[in-house]
């Protein structure tokens, strides 16, 4: 008996490497990548018990919450530990590099509303 | 102690226009503790200010530190934060000598000024309660036996 067997009524999926990303996946990896780039950014922050963050295709994105909308967009949320620099044009960098990254990757109109959430200092 | 909202700090503020946390594509927040933190390291900068926290907590803190749980930058302070404004209580050890009032009203602007500076919320008070003043022999340990003889 396959000793990692599936749940038995699901159909047995791929193996995760194989599987193609969702959208959800494919945005929040780029905005992850996007806001990490931004300087002033130290990491992103998953939360105390790790339910911030993105999860499919057999891998997850910590500290970015892409939630699908009703007209087919999606909503981003990212938590970030942050240096001590000032916060709101931070957020707003994290903001215009996320729209950026994603609108280059022809992912622009499914993104709505794009949360910044500064969760932490960084200790220096 | 008694406190007076800085009146320089409301000035600034255009009363429903735009909050700097607002923006077309996406709400900013900052945490709570962020507000906690940035309000801490500035109180610990004005001369004369030796510690934050009164007696019972600088002792837990002490020992929470020691074992790596505490973090000692946002002991003694408290806030309370809104969507555009923050106050801020603190708890402060003063070196002996200082005069009270004049560090007080550093201690006041300093906070005002990073708060306001780093997260763009605008200060609406500043409650400081001195709790304890420090004095500068007090932190050498007693080591009575070397100096018996």
């Amino acid at each position: 008996m396959d000793p990692d067997a599936s749940p038995p009524a699901a159909a047995p999926p791929g193996p995760a490497a194989t599987r193609p990303a969702s959208t959800r996946l494919r945005i929040a990896r780029l905005a992850a990548e996007a806001a990490l780039a931004v300087s002033g950014v130290v990491a992103l922050q998953p939360g105390k018990v790790g339910l911030r963050m993105t999860a499919g295709a057999g891998q997850r994105v910590d500290g970015v919450v892409v939630t699908a909308l009703p007209d087919g967009t999606y909503e981003l949320s990212v938590h970030l530990v942050c240096a001590l620099v000032p916060l709101p044009p931070l957020a707003e960098r994290v903001r215009t590099a996320v729209l950026e990254v994603t609108a280059a990757a022809a992912l622009g109109e499914a993104v709505g509303p794009v949360h910044v959430h500064v969760e932490e200092i960084a200790d220096s | 102690m008694a406190t007076q909202p800085d009146e320089t700090t409301s000035e600034e503020t255009t009363e429903d226009s735009a909050s700097p946390l607002r923006s077309g594509r996406g709400d900013t927040t900052i945490d709570d503790g962020v507000v906690a933190k940035v309000a801490g390291i500035a109180a610990r900068e004005v001369a004369g200010v030796h510690d934050l926290g009164g007696g019972a907590v600088r002792a837990i803190g002490a020992m929470t530190q020691r074992v790596g749980i505490g973090d000692e930058r946002t002991q003694g302070v408290t806030v309370e934060v809104g969507e555009r404004e923050a106050a801020v209580d603190l708890t402060i050890v003063v070196e002996y000598g200082e005069p009270i009032p004049r560090v007080a009203e550093a201690l006041r602007e300093n906070v005002i000024r990073r708060i306001e500076g780093l997260t763009g919320l605008s200060v609406t008070e500043v409650n400081i309660a001195v709790t304890d003043l420090h004095f500068p022999g007090d932190d050498v340990p007693a080591e009575p036996d070397r100096f018996v003889q």
